[in-house]
């Protein structure tokens, strides 16, 4: 025996996991929750931001085109801005499918070499309005980069469009390099048939097509629908009020709602303490949108193990305007520090094109890999 | 590679978290391995997946350094309170269990990166190669912060070889 054999025989062992902590860490693994930075989670909010941003040291810089806009008009009322959307897409016609497709980005802005990039990954889900039906996950893994800005751009070919780029790491850490090109890679997939038509998003509720169809479209119905999602949280021992748990709805925003209970769900919102509408912006990928502060904790990045080189980081909700449907989840600078300027954009998940109910069925691309992390169901 | 990382590693990956830090912590932080294995991607270049896993699960825990540290001096001093009480102990356990305390107290005074060398190979069975995988550092480098480390638990033993002593009696 020698003293590495008497380490782990001398200090305490652990128990295994239980089921359920098995359980929900799979569940973290099969949607847009295992980004949980950037998703409003009740309660174990706190562990976020640090998945990704451990992983590299992340030097963030300016990104002009991502500014946040100066409110587009005077708001008459607190949420008056949000009550107007309600109104606005109450009547829109109800789409539907076999299948909701929801297809993503996740960003970071880093700096490397003097120029601001652009880090990127794709994801796709194709969730099934029957149970019986299994999820496939599509997930362009591999990060890729791009120059930020056309001044980024301009730089870049200056030093010769180098194909790839090396950001600055956390000592310790493995460091590669990420190619510059704005064609996702490294497709892999995944087939799910154990979620039994629960949809991945678990931070209101386990959630099927089924009982989102059910959602009522009056917002007091409403209101009592969602205080039955927070008995169930409150029974398992979390114990914040309903008015606290309420904002985390919002994330329903980005769920197959119709858009009248869309409306009803918005104008809830807007009527909490807690919310705040910032004003009309520009979404990462470019689009017109309501910026929204649902009064949801801000999370930190981490530049560096040593804790003064975290930078915190404020959500917004960007919202469709012509659908109330979530754009974007946007998390900006609360100060300026590491080459990022207070209030600017830094990291983000947005919500792409192609988003929403479709007849299609899902189709692996030519070349996409099965993912290993996942156990798919065959058959 | 396993057809399911996730099946075949995750209790082995909460029990090194958990054992660094506590259960509660690891059943979060653990859940948080897999989420940034999944957005990394494995590349097969760097290595086996085991190697990888506990790299980031380390990677991990160093956010947590000071609670750590607060963990192992609880340990340590908790050791020592009840460093009697274990006469019916199978001899192996008191053997290691006298130990506990001053291990405890030893590896709160390791530097962390030195720490983590010694906790990956201990805690987690992995290779010195493997060790290196893990953290993105050369097996001289391994073998140097293992060696600075294991003198240093050495000391807190009071330079007894512990096999030796089982062996006397």
């Amino acid at each position: 025996m020698d003293e590495l054999d008497l380490l782990d025989r001398a200090l305490p062992d652990a128990r295994p996991p239980s089921a359920e902590v098995v359980a929900r860490a799979r569940a973290r693994l099969t949607g847009p929750s295992y980004l949980p930075a950037r998703r409003r989670t009740w309660m174990w909010m706190v562990t976020a931001a640090a998945a990704t941003a451990a992983i590299v040291t992340l030097v963030f810089s300016l990104v002009a085109h991502l500014t946040t806009a100066p409110p587009a008009a005077v708001a008459p009322k607190p949420g008056q801005a949000l009550y107007d959307l309600a109104d606005r897409i109450e009547k829109l016609p109800a789409t539907s499918g076999a299948y909701w497709r929801q297809v993503w980005v996740n960003g970071n802005y880093m700096r490397a070499g003097g120029l601001t990039y652009l880090v990127s990954s794709s994801h796709e889900m194709w969730l099934p309005r029957d149970p019986a039906d299994r999820v496939l996950t599509l997930s362009w893994s591999e990060p890729i980069a791009s120059p930020a800005t056309p001044a980024d751009e301009r730089a870049w070919r200056a030093a010769g469009s180098p194909s790839r780029v090396k950001f600055s790491c956390m000592d310790g850490r493995r460091c590669p390099y990420i190619s510059v090109t704005r064609t996702p890679r490294q497709c892999m997939y995944a087939w799910d048939a154990s979620s039994g038509g629960v949809l991945p998003d678990h931070t209101v509720g386990d959630l099927t097509m089924a009982d989102l169809a059910a959602f009522p479209t009056d917002q007091d119905r409403l209101r009592e629908k969602l205080r039955e999602f927070h008995e169930l949280w409150y029974k398992r021992g979390f114990k914040q009020s309903f008015e606290k748990f309420l904002p985390t709805t919002a994330n329903l925003l980005s769920q197959p709602l119709r858009p009248d209970q869309r409306a009803a769900l918005i104008r809830l919102l807007a009527g909490l303490p807690s919310t705040k509408v910032v004003g009309t912006v520009t979404d990462p990928l470019g689009r017109s949108a309501l910026s929204v502060d649902f009064g949801t904790p801000g999370s930190t990045l981490v530049f560096d193990r040593k804790p003064s080189r975290e930078l915190p980081v404020y959500p917004r909700t960007l919202l469709d305007p012509g659908t109330g449907a979530t754009l974007a989840d946007v998390s900006y600078a609360t100060r300026t520090a590491f080459g990022a300027t207070k209030d600017q954009p830094m990291t983000f998940m947005a919500a792409s094109p192609g988003t929403g109910w479709t007849a299609k069925r899902p189709v692996i691309p030519v070349g996409c890999k099965e993912n290993p992390l996942y156990k798919s169901a065959k058959g | 590679m396993p057809p399911d990382l996730f099946d075949a590693h995750f209790a082995e990956i909460h029990r090194y978290i958990a054992r660094r830090l506590s259960e509660d912590v690891a059943d979060d932080l653990a859940a948080e391995v897999f989420v940034a294995a999944l957005q990394s991607a494995y590349d097969p270049a760097i290595g086996a997946v085991r190697p990888w896993l506990y790299g980031i699960a380390t990677h991990l825990v160093a956010r947590h350094r000071r609670a750590e540290i607060r963990r192992w001096k609880a340990i340590s001093r908790a050791a020592e309170r009840d460093s009697a009480g274990h006469e019916d102990e199978v001899l192996d356990r008191v053997t290691a269990a006298r130990f506990t305390g001053p291990l405890a107290g030893a590896l709160a005074g390791l530097k962390r990166r030195d720490r983590d060398v010694v906790l990956l190979v201990a805690l987690g069975g992995l290779s010195h190669a493997e060790v290196g995988q893990a953290l993105g550092i050369p097996p001289g480098t391994v073998g140097s912060r293992l060696s600075r480390a294991r003198k240093q638990l050495r000391r807190a033993l009071g330079d007894v070889n512990p096999l030796k002593e089982d062996s006397d009696g």
